[in-house]
């Protein structure tokens, strides 16, 4: 006979409804707001959620268990093996399309691949690994591309002090050469087209926003224009019959905004780490950063992208729910339509499992076995694992490589004291970079 | 006389009164005969020197790069005119009847608080810390041997201490002069070897790392000479205790390599290995302070004073959280404090040397156990485990197991009539055959260590004026004064310290504890690894973090996860564990659980 997994309390899931469920609804799920991002960060609700799932976790033990999220019971996991079961029996029979995230993602992008069920989701992810040329170990237009993030650094550095709108406007505009061609480099509006967009995604209203018909017309005729030097140039040639404006706007989601922040956040750390400083440079000065071959081997480069990545996930929560019956590896069987919650924040921190869980650590990407683990999920794992991880890492090399050969970054206007534990948050909007000669 | 500080009726007063017996040892026992060690005058420091220790353990002290070094004089804490040998009274009375009539194992004594593994660590630090030399087989002191002793030599002869090259061999004013051969500082020398030729033998020169071979042993040495031990910096009186131990923290050290290869990869062989041993010297020092001497040293008091000397009087919790306080040693420790050598440059001492031959720790009868079943396996004599057969029995168990045996082990208690036989007739891997009892006692009248009451009275600790007073146990008095002819002043310091009865909770002497206290914080405050260069900038955020970090429960299930069951719950890993399957003793004590928090007290 199995034991079933535990339930945590109704107290218990009234807290985790409100220090983790609500917080992530609360800062935007895909648009970060800016007041509430703010307090969000004042309260510390990621290290308040943190201390509650560590507390579940001790009292309910490694196995999945239940948790009330507001009335319904979702299944919370913590082992990266239970991880690996799930994320690994992705799309089926571990949909990635809870009701929240398919809600939210129909305002802007109701063709989502990441919300897709069967053919329709293997013929949208042959497209996208295509275009994006997954699992190469540098995409075909990498060396456009380098141009364009070196363009986009030059920028920024001649400012020398950036804010977050700062970055976040510069990596718009290296999105949308990189996905749509030089033609779109100026098309402001576009961008803003898909902010608001994102913003309405926020309120889950289950179909597409005002106005979306509008931007995906505005966003076909780049596609269709096809610049070679682009990833719309890439889309003729791809497999299926896919109408790929519907695809593309995910990649201007993922690179415009979250890749964005989590470069903005390295430069925070690197600025106050100066021995990770010392070792990207000292691997930069090791190579003609001019060669996007040699930028896509910068490891440690990548790995202080990545373990920003982990210490402060843009996607703190997701899930998958189950399409059947499913029996899990100790046998345990989830009903159909069971919510499975992978908190990254929780995860990603987990000091009984993470020995350097608090503290800012690129050797464990460049030189550990970090990549390997099923505890950091923000890239995912698995079938439905990022399409566009490599290419988006390629970028991040890209931009951390010339700033740090230019520049010395300074953080203002914030402080991260390594010697103590790094905090779970940390507000763009809090901090500015200045960029010291070298 | 005012009362001895554990006489007060507080801790808080007993903190403060060896706070105060600390002060006056380092104003008034320091001292130094004149060229001691080589003037350097005008040299400047390399780069290498300021951000690393260096083999032969110069320019730790950058104003003075020959003090600690290898090769340099032992100092004094006895002033240098009370030092004079006394050649007249050399065998006086004849020290192979004080190892046999006093010194002698009748029958084992365990000292109950602390285990073999604690045992094996002192001797392990020992060879850390000093080696006056293996001596001339031509030069030698010789003691007459009784009829009817079984001695296989008449008489025995022991080799004479070389003094330092170049020093005079008896100066009339005082003891002449003898040289380390190890470095004086703490500098893990036994792992890495003092000096270049040692240390260039023990290093892969790939990645930093220090020769293990790939079933996780230490490769043996090639030196026929050698035969049974294991390649590392100090080799000398080998025995699985060592071998264990060396074997553990090579482990360790390979470790610390590949977790600051995978943080700085930037790093060559030589930055890894140095930072690397940086690392394992600091550990194996907080390891010996805050554990190893918490563990020996089971006085309230001293569960405060040791912390103290690492982290602070502000404990543990705070250190961590807030990082030292102003630079005061009272308020945040030794450790990252400023160097500070007191009144005389650092040097260990022949005081410090004496003071620590504590062989009756060592049990004569071992029991290997199993740690998957807890059967006994099989039992030896301590000759059996040493020297020659050291690698054929290692070879022979699992590390496990051995481990297992070694913390199950009581250690013996450091008193008379305890000593190991085994010891009183050691067969030297050079076929030489010694009575270390012997030994200990001519080696201090050797090198002008004063006898007990005089050694008491340099340190303002009263005389003793009748043998009743020396112990209280008057079976021993009447021995001792029957060895001694009624002379209570002609009393060796090794017998006054073995008869004493020591303070509540101490594993050893009260007279012993005094040198101890002055050197042991003198070994961390004089060293600038240790103090102003403790600090991330020198061992990296990644080294520092490790020693911040570490306990020896962590260095053991680091290598040896298959203890877990045994000492998973373990709060003293230097105190006897439990039994396979029994519950560990019960948590930690108040003083401890005081000493962790911010509301522990000022010690010394």
């Amino acid at each position: 006979m199995v034991a079933e997994y535990r339930h945590a309390s109704v107290v218990e899931g009234v807290r985790f409804t409100a220090q983790v469920g609500l917080p992530n609804v609360v800062q935007g799920l895909f648009k970060k707001r800016e007041l509430p991002t703010k307090v969000a960060a004042i309260a510390k609700a990621e290290a308040q959620g943190y201390a509650l799932v560590a507390g579940l976790v001790e009292r309910l033990g490694t196995d999945p268990f239940y948790v009330r999220v507001a009335t319904d019971e979702a299944l919370l996991l913590t082992d990266p093996a239970d991880i690996e079961h799930v994320l690994g029996g992705s799309p089926d029979p571990f949909a990635s399309d809870p009701e929240a995230k398919r809600k939210g993602m129909a305002a802007f992008q109701p063709d989502a691949l990441t919300i897709s069920r069967g053919d329709l989701w293997r013929t949208r992810r042959a497209f996208a690994e295509h275009v994006l040329a997954t699992g190469a170990p540098l995409h075909p237009l990498g060396p456009v591309f380098l141009d364009v993030v070196t363009d986009a650094v030059a920028g920024l550095v001649a400012l020398e002090e950036v804010g977050w709108e700062d970055v976040n406007d510069a990596f718009a505009r290296v999105t949308r050469r990189v996905v749509l061609g030089d033609d779109a480099a100026g098309d402001l509006g576009l961008t803003r087209q898909l902010g608001e967009l994102m913003a309405a995604g926020n309120k889950q209203p289950g179909k597409p926003a005002a106005g979306y018909d509008d931007f995906v017309a505005h966003l076909r005729t780049y596609v269709e224009a096809g610049d070679p030097k682009s990833l719309a140039g890439l889309v003729a040639d791809a497999p299926g019959d896919v109408d790929a404006a519907g695809q593309v706007i995910h990649w201007l989601f993922a690179m415009g905004d979250t890749l964005a922040l989590n470069l903005f956040r390295t430069l925070a750390l690197l600025a106050t780490h100066p021995e990770q400083l010392h070792e990207a440079r000292a691997e930069v000065g090791r190579v003609d950063t001019r060669d996007a071959g040699y930028v896509a081997g910068l490891d440690y480069v990548a790995g202080c992208l990545l373990d920003t990545m982990r210490l402060w996930p843009t996607t703190a929560l997701f899930g998958r729910v189950t399409t059947r019956d499913v029996e899990m590896p100790g046998g345990q069987v989830v009903p159909e339509g069971t919510q499975v919650l992978i908190y990254n924040v929780f995860n990603h921190r987990n000091r009984d499992r993470v020995p350097f869980a608090d503290r800012f650590a690129p050797g464990e990407w460049s030189g550990g076995d970090a990549g390997e683990s099923w505890l950091f999920n923000f890239f995912s794992h698995g079938p439905q694992g990022c399409p566009g991880a490599g290419l988006s890492v390629f970028l991040g090399q890209a931009f951390l490589a010339s700033v740090v050969d230019k520049r010395t970054p300074e953080l203002v206007g914030a402080t991260l004291d390594e010697s103590q534990p790094l905090p779970y948050g940390l507000d763009a909007f809090g901090f500015r970079i200045h960029f010291l000669p070298r | 006389m005012s009362p001895q500080w554990y006489e007060y009726p507080s801790l808080i007063l007993q903190t403060g009164s060896l706070a105060r017996l600390r002060a006056e040892l380092r104003d008034k026992n320091l001292f130094e005969a004149p060229k001691m060690r080589p003037k350097t005058d005008g040299a400047k420091p390399t780069e290498e020197v300021l951000r690393a220790r260096t083999p032969d353990g110069t320019w730790n002290d950058l104003d003075d790069p020959m003090i600690g070094a290898s090769g340099t004089g032992f100092g004094r804490n006895v002033p240098l005119h009370l030092t004079k040998p006394d050649r007249r009274r050399l065998l006086e009375p004849n020290p192979r009847l004080i190892s046999e009539r006093l010194m002698a194992r009748d029958e084992f004594k365990p000292a109950g608080i602390i285990n073999a593994l604690a045992a094996a660590w002192l001797q392990f630090e020992n060879h850390n810390w000093f080696f006056h030399g293996n001596g001339l087989p031509d030069d030698v002191i010789e003691v007459p041997v009784r009829d009817g002793d079984d001695w296989p030599e008449r008489p025995m002869r022991i080799r004479t201490t070389q003094p330092l090259a170049g020093s005079p061999p008896n100066p009339r004013d005082r003891a002449p002069l003898y040289a380390n051969t190890e470095t004086h500082w703490w500098d893990a020398s036994q792992i890495y070897g003092s000096g270049p030729d040692r240390q260039s033998e023990v290093r892969t020169f790939v990645d930093g790392k220090v020769k293990i071979n790939d079933d996780g042993r230490l490769p043996p040495s090639m030196n026929p000479d050698e035969a049974g031990l294991d390649i590392t910096g100090m080799r000398e009186n080998w025995w699985v205790g060592m071998g264990l131990l060396h074997t553990l923290f090579a482990r360790e050290h390979n470790a610390v390599c590949d977790e600051l290869k995978k943080n700085y990869p930037s790093f060559d062989d030589q930055r890894l290995f140095e930072v690397a041993w940086l690392v394992i010297a600091a550990l194996i020092a907080k390891i010996h302070t805050v554990e190893w001497t918490t563990c020996v040293l089971r006085h309230p008091a001293l569960q405060i004073g040791m912390n103290a000397n690492w982290y602070g009087a502000l404990g543990e919790t705070f250190r961590d959280r807030v990082g030292r306080v102003g630079d005061s040693e009272a308020l945040s420790g030794i450790v990252g404090s400023t160097k500070d050598h007191h009144s005389a440059p650092f040097s260990l001492t022949e005081e410090f040397v004496s003071v620590y031959r504590m062989h009756p720790l060592i049990p004569d009868e071992w029991e290997f156990h199993s740690l998957e079943s807890g059967e006994l396996l099989e039992t030896f004599d301590f000759t059996d485990i040493q020297g020659r057969s050291t690698r054929d029995v290692m070879d022979r168990h699992q590390m496990g197991d051995l481990w297992y045996s070694f913390g199950l082990a009581s250690a013996g208690a450091v008193c008379l009539h305890n000593y190991p036989n085994a010891l009183r007739k050691l067969t030297r891997i050079d076929g030489q055959v010694t009575d270390l009892a012997t030994l200990d006692i001519v080696r201090d009248r050797e090198r002008g260590v004063p006898r007990y009451n005089d050694f008491r009275e340099a340190l303002r600790m009263p005389r003793r004026k009748t043998f009743d007073q020396l112990t209280p146990n008057p079976t021993w008095a009447r021995e001792i004064y029957e060895v001694y002819n009624g002379d209570v002043d002609a009393v060796d310091l090794q017998v006054g310290m073995y008869a004493e009865k020591p303070p509540k909770g101490f594993g050893f002497s009260d007279t012993a504890f005094r040198i101890f206290i002055l050197m042991a914080s003198r070994r961390l405050k004089s060293d600038r690894f240790f103090t102003t260069d403790f600090r991330p900038e020198v061992y990296t955020k990644v080294g520092f973090d490790w020693v911040n970090n570490t306990s020896m429960k962590d260095v053991l299930l680091r290598h040896y996860p298959e203890l877990q069951p045994v000492i998973g719950d373990v709060e003293r890993v230097f105190a006897p564990w439990p039994k396979l399957g029994s519950p560990a003793p019960g948590g930690k004590n108040p003083v401890v659980r005081v000493a962790d928090t911010v509301k522990a007290y000022m010690p010394w």
